[in-house]
């Protein structure tokens, strides 16, 4: 069952992600970006991860994809953006499904599956994924997490560097 | 995090908070003067780094606080505070703001820093993502120069890509091995004498992501492109820092790798093979000069990869000379090129260059031993970079390498002399270029003295590196 | 009180720092040519007076003379160490002497003066340096050093086609030397590996055990960065245009001490480190010797720029030295160093006077040059003499060297060595042909643009000062060699006995 939806959810994303950049009209890539972000959510939730699904919806499927629109809207692009998918385009996607099954029997040959950690299902059940999170984030990788605070603050302060006109 | 881990990591947060107060004090008070505040931060980080002894070998399982990353603090540090100095003109005349400018060249060398003393991928990643995405801005900061925007839109489209890579190379090792901390990480890689298939792909997508970031052929083609459009001061602090930091971290990551390095061998060797002739070719009929830094720069990146592939600590130690004595010299080139930029542009076609070496003889002969340096040419320092590299080579049993290495050197001289031939050796048919201001001078100088007194006696700094290596 | 001088006062360094602190100087006081001018003067002179009090001092012994060692690199095994035997006294002598000759030459030289005789001074440095090395990094270091001063001197201060025959020299003597380093590279690794002391110096290189296929590509390293230099026939073409194009001290740089540092690599580091490969080679060596007095020959003949002319006779000279080190027994060597000495006097001396030519009339061409013994009778003297001691008359210096190798070669090679004295009579056909280009025939009407009357002063005090030492040294060493061989045969026999100096 849950296979099935696995399968089912990651073709669906595959497709979608494809359709980001073959569709024509910038709003409906926009949209298949919305679908994409969706599905991950939902594979977020098969593997026990409710809050990254969460953080997924709200965050990537909200806020992003709505401020992408935002701007498709401010710069008026026609649906003549997207240029004819060339040949070329389509020798690099086959190329790449090659490579994937190649990766993909490559790395059948050894042990697939990884280390499981110290966070069983039953634990999260227990605590809840979002208490375990937090309590990661706050204690083994606070550090990580102020880092990544550098990050945001770099983000913004370019952000408006680059878009205010008169300094 | 404890106190005492905080105080071991006080040169980056200096860096970081020096970087958040100019940035705060800049709204309030606007000026250009912030730079050199900028500069006064880097170097008390940078004395921080070099006098403290830190109390915890380690900080929270993520960044090191032994003497390599301390090394390395010292080194981006005064790097930025030089490519700072040099900035203070250049953000005049282009009308730069001076407390954003600073602050996030600040930022980058925190960035830098925390790369170079990474212990753990997480920490590797967060480093390399700091600086990286200081440069994004960095590189389109002149807004109104179209060529700039442009080059921060590709860096911008092939960082993302190589930070994708990264992140999900990182990922499947995690998956692999079930730890972040490095020899655990690639420890746990293992089975049966070799790495296993999953550690192999992670790895594979890494050196992607790695190629990516220093420029290593096939993944070079951004390089002349970004060089070319982004300021000279920031191209500077690029094409030095950035590289070098991620060399610096690539360093401890193949000493943790161990044994595992065979399995990975070829591919680096295609990668330095490739990187060697690539660059080379592509360099031959550049005219102008920062592109031909730019391909020059994929030639030396593949020199780093010798010493990374042959490995051990007297590679590793020619690894960090050679990547030591490319900084001081390709700093020193940009240098040079910010020095002459004016309002409208910033001289980099050969053209521009004609018969100044009589009209500017001190900056033009810095220049050309700046080249000389880079071609490898004694007694300047690159000479004796080179050398460690070729030896160690030798010595690894990559004789077919060194062969390729001497052969990039020699033509190397083709293109590193053709700048040097239009500087002196044609006659002078347009304007003189802006005059240098005192703090250009100083820089310059001070590249200049590095990069002979490290080419006659290299012995001290020989010895420091051996004694910081792991 | 001499011994004792010799012994503590590094005197070695003195003779090699001395020309590079002129640089220096020379750099600070930029802004007046004045001022460089003489301080170029002063400082070559001052060494030469260093190099001839060391000549007459300095016993004629077999071993080094002088020597100093401190550590420099120890990391890599790298010693600053310097010595002197006879053999490198007396090229240290030619240079000081030639350096002398091409500061007086350029006197008047009015382009970035001072940059200048910078650049000659430090090629000063670069080749004593060579001459004086005995770690094998050092001497790749100071090899190198040579490059980049030569390039500038063609490459700015030239004529006509100037920054192509810079490059090219460069790059042909480059793409030599970066072999000469993969292989002291390889010696040195493999020198280590054997005894796990890692070191360039050559004493304990020569130490190696080689297997006699490493033996051969390690020599043949060393061997190309040499002959490229010499330059041995093939490897000739970057010579002419270098020459020609040179200022007039680049030429008498290039002619009378660059080609020497060749000749001086293979006696002193390829010859004893790899002795059997080198037995092996000697034939290679000897035949293209001998083409190339005959192609230079052949060639010179139909040129029509005197300096070209001289150039390839440069060819021809070093055709016959390195037939003669071929010869591989001490007549032919003592000849052979000899003709080394002797061709840097009379080339250099050549080229001067081409210079001083050059400055009257403004042409090189023999086309349209002629009758100048009619107007300039003390210079056409000059330029007589050198030509003849050029040619290899008797009594003159060349020809002192080339009867020595003769002789040696016919022990060796009689065949070879009657074909190469069939090419000293060449020799003497493309030297008359500009003889009498120059000085006899018709006045040729080619005076410099601006000089109305085509007066042509003679020579000048300066240039009587520059000829008439080089001149009585032309003499000398053609009738009376014994004091510049007597130092030179104690070395000779011990490089000959295989393994070298001590």
């Amino acid at each position: 069952m849950l296979s099935i939806l696995f399968y089912l959810f990651a073709t669906v994303a595959i497709f979608s992600a494809f359709y980001v950049t073959k569709a024509r009209n910038p709003v409906n890539s926009a949209l298949c970006l919305v679908t994409t972000f969706i599905c991950f959510a939902v594979l977020y939730i098969t593997l026990d991860a409710p809050f990254m699904a969460a953080i997924q919806i709200i965050v990537y499927a909200g806020a992003i994809i709505v401020l992408i629109i935002f701007v498709i809207m401010l710069l008026n692009l026609g649906t003549a953006v997207k240029k004819r998918y060339t040949h070329a385009l389509a020798w690099g996607a086959a190329l790449s499904v090659i490579m994937l099954f190649i990766t993909n029997t490559f790395i059948r040959r050894g042990v697939p599956t990884g280390k499981l950690g110290d966070v069983t299902t039953q634990m999260i059940h227990s605590y809840g994924h979002t208490e375990l999170i937090g309590m990661a984030l706050f204690t083994e990788f606070l550090l990580p997490f102020e880092i990544a605070s550098i990050l945001l603050l770099v983000a913004i302060v370019g952000a408006i560097i680059l878009s205010k006109r008169q300094v | 995090m404890s106190a005492l881990e905080l105080q071991s990591l006080l040169p980056q947060i200096i860096l970081a908070l020096g970087a958040t107060t100019v940035l705060m004090l800049g709204a309030w008070y606007p000026s250009r003067k912030w730079i050199l505040g900028g500069v006064v931060i880097a170097l008390f980080a940078a004395l921080s780094a070099g006098l403290m002894t830190p109390a915890v070998p380690e900080v929270g399982n993520l960044y090191s606080t032994g003497s390599y990353a301390r090394f390395f603090v010292v080194l981006w540090s005064l790097l930025g505070a030089l490519s700072l100095l040099l900035s203070l003109r250049y953000a005049e005349i282009h009308d730069l703001p001076g407390s954003e400018y600073c602050a996030l060249i600040l930022f980058a060398i925190c960035g830098m820093s925390l790369l170079s003393a990474a212990t753990s991928l997480i920490g590797l990643f967060l480093g390399l993502e700091a600086f990286t995405l200081v440069f994004y801005i960095l590189i389109a900061f002149k807004r109104e120069d179209s060529r700039g925007a442009e080059a921060g839109l590709k860096y911008l489209v092939m960082g993302a890509v190589a930070t994708g890579f990264l992140a999900f190379g990182i990922s499947l090792i995690y998956a692999a091995s079930g730890s972040f901390h490095l020899p655990e990480a690639f420890a746990g890689l293992e089975q049966a004498g070799g790495m296993r298939p999953l550690g192999l792909a992670g790895w594979a997508l890494m050196l992607v992501a790695i190629g990516f970031k220093v420029s290593l052929a096939p993944f070079h083609l951004w390089t002349p492109d970004v060089y070319q459009g982004a300021p000279a001061p920031v191209t500077g602090l690029l094409a030095t820092g950035s590289k070098g930091a991620v060399f610096a971290s690539l360093v401890p990551l193949f000493a943790a790798l161990g044994p595992l390095k065979a399995d990975l061998e070829q591919v680096l060797w295609l990668l330095a093979a490739l990187s060697l002739l690539a660059g080379t070719f592509a360099a031959l009929p550049q005219r102008n000069l920062k592109r031909m830094l730019a391909y020059s720069s994929v030639v030396h990146m593949g020199y780093l990869m010798i010493g990374l592939l042959v490995g051990g600590s007297e590679a590793h130690r020619a690894l960090l000379f050679y990547l030591i004595s490319y900084a001081f010299a390709t700093l020193a080139a940009f240098g040079v090129l910010t020095s002459f930029s004016r309002v409208d542009d910033e001289p980099q076609e050969y053209a521009d260059f004609r018969g100044l070496g009589y009209l500017h003889p001190r900056r033009s002969s810095l220049l050309a031993a700046c080249l000389l340096s880079l071609a490898g040419i004694p007694p300047l320092v690159g000479f004796f970079a080179k050398f460690g590299i070729i030896a160690a080579a030798l010595k690894g049993g990559y004789p077919g390498l060194a062969v390729i290495a001497v052969l990039a050197a020699l033509t190397s001289l083709y293109y590193y002399l053709a700048p040097i031939v239009v500087l002196f050796m044609q006659q002078r048919d347009a304007r003189q270029l802006r005059r240098g201001c005192r703090h250009e001078y100083f820089v310059l100088a001070l590249c200049f003295s590095a990069i002979l007194l490290l080419g006659v006696y290299p012995a001290p700094l020989l010895d420091l590196l051996t004694g910081i290596l792991p | 009180m001499l011994a004792s001088v010799l012994t503590e006062f590094p005197i070695l360094s003195l003779l090699l720092w001395l020309p590079f602190a002129g640089t220096l100087l020379c750099l600070l006081l930029r802004h007046s040519a004045l001022a460089c001018r003489w301080l170029a003067l002063l400082t070559t002179l001052s060494v030469l007076l260093l190099t001839v009090w060391l000549f007459a001092c300095l016993p004629t012994e077999s071993g080094w003379l002088l020597k100093e060692d401190y550590a420099w690199i120890p990391t890599f095994g790298i010693r600053y160490s310097l010595a002197l035997d006879g053999i490198s006294l007396l090229l240290v002598c030619l240079t000081a002497l030639l350096q002398v000759a091409a500061v007086l030459i350029s006197w008047k030289q009015k382009e970035h003066t001072a940059l200048f005789y910078a650049l000659v001074l430090v090629l000063e440095t670069g080749i004593i340096g060579v001459f004086l090395a005995t770690d094998l990094f050092l001497f790749y270091l100071f090899w190198e050093l040579m490059l980049i001063p030569m390039l500038f001197l063609i490459g700015v201060w030239g004529h006509g086609n100037r920054v192509y025959a810079a490059l090219k020299f460069f790059f042909f003597t480059l793409a030599g030397s970066l072999c000469l380093l993969l292989a002291i590279i390889s010696l040195y690794l493999i020198h280590g590996e054997q005894t796990g002391i890692y070191s360039f110096a050559f004493e304990s290189l020569l130490q190696t055990q080689l297997s006699s296929g490493m033996e051969m590509l390690l020599y043949l390293g060393f061997l190309l960065a040499f002959i490229v230099k010499v330059p041995l026939f093939p490897f000739h073409t970057w010579l002419p245009d270098a020459h020609t194009e040179a200022p007039a001290a680049g030429s008498v740089d290039l002619a009378g001490l660059l080609l020497k540092t060749g000749i001086y690599g293979l006696i002193r580091f390829a010859f004893p480190l790899f002795p059997n490969a080198a037995q092996q080679s000697l034939p290679v060596l000897a035949v293209l010797g001998l083409i190339g007095i005959f192609y230079a020959a052949w060639i010179a003949y139909v040129q029509t720029d005197i300096k070209r002319v001289v150039a390839y006779s440069s060819v021809a000279h070093m055709g016959f030295v390195i037939l003669g080190l071929a010869a591989w027994n001490q007549l032919a060597w003592e000849g052979s160093l000899l003709l080394m000495v002797n061709h840097g006097v009379t080339t250099g001396g050549l080229f001067i006077l081409i210079a001083m030519l050059q400055d009257r009339t403004g042409s090189r061409d023999l086309r349209v040059l002629g009758g100048m013994w009619k107007t300039l009778p003390f210079f056409s003297a000059f330029f007589l003499l050198f030509c003849l001691a050029s040619l290899g008359l008797p009594g003159l210096s060349n020809f002192a060297g080339e009867i020595l190798v003769l002789l040696g070669t016919f022990s060796r090679w009689p065949l070879l060595a009657a074909l190469a004295a069939a090419g000293v009579v060449f020799s003497a056909a493309y030297m008359l042909r500009v003889v009498q280009g120059v000085l006899w025939g018709p006045l040729g009407q080619i005076c410099k643009i601006g000089d109305k009357d085509c007066l042509h002063e003679d020579l000048d005090r300066r240039e009587w000062l520059l000829m008439i030492p080089l001149g009585l040294l032309v003499i000398w060493l053609g009738l009376y060699p014994a004091p510049v061989l007597e130092p030179m045969r104690g070395p000779i026999s011990l490089l000959l006995k295989a393994g070298g100096l001590p």
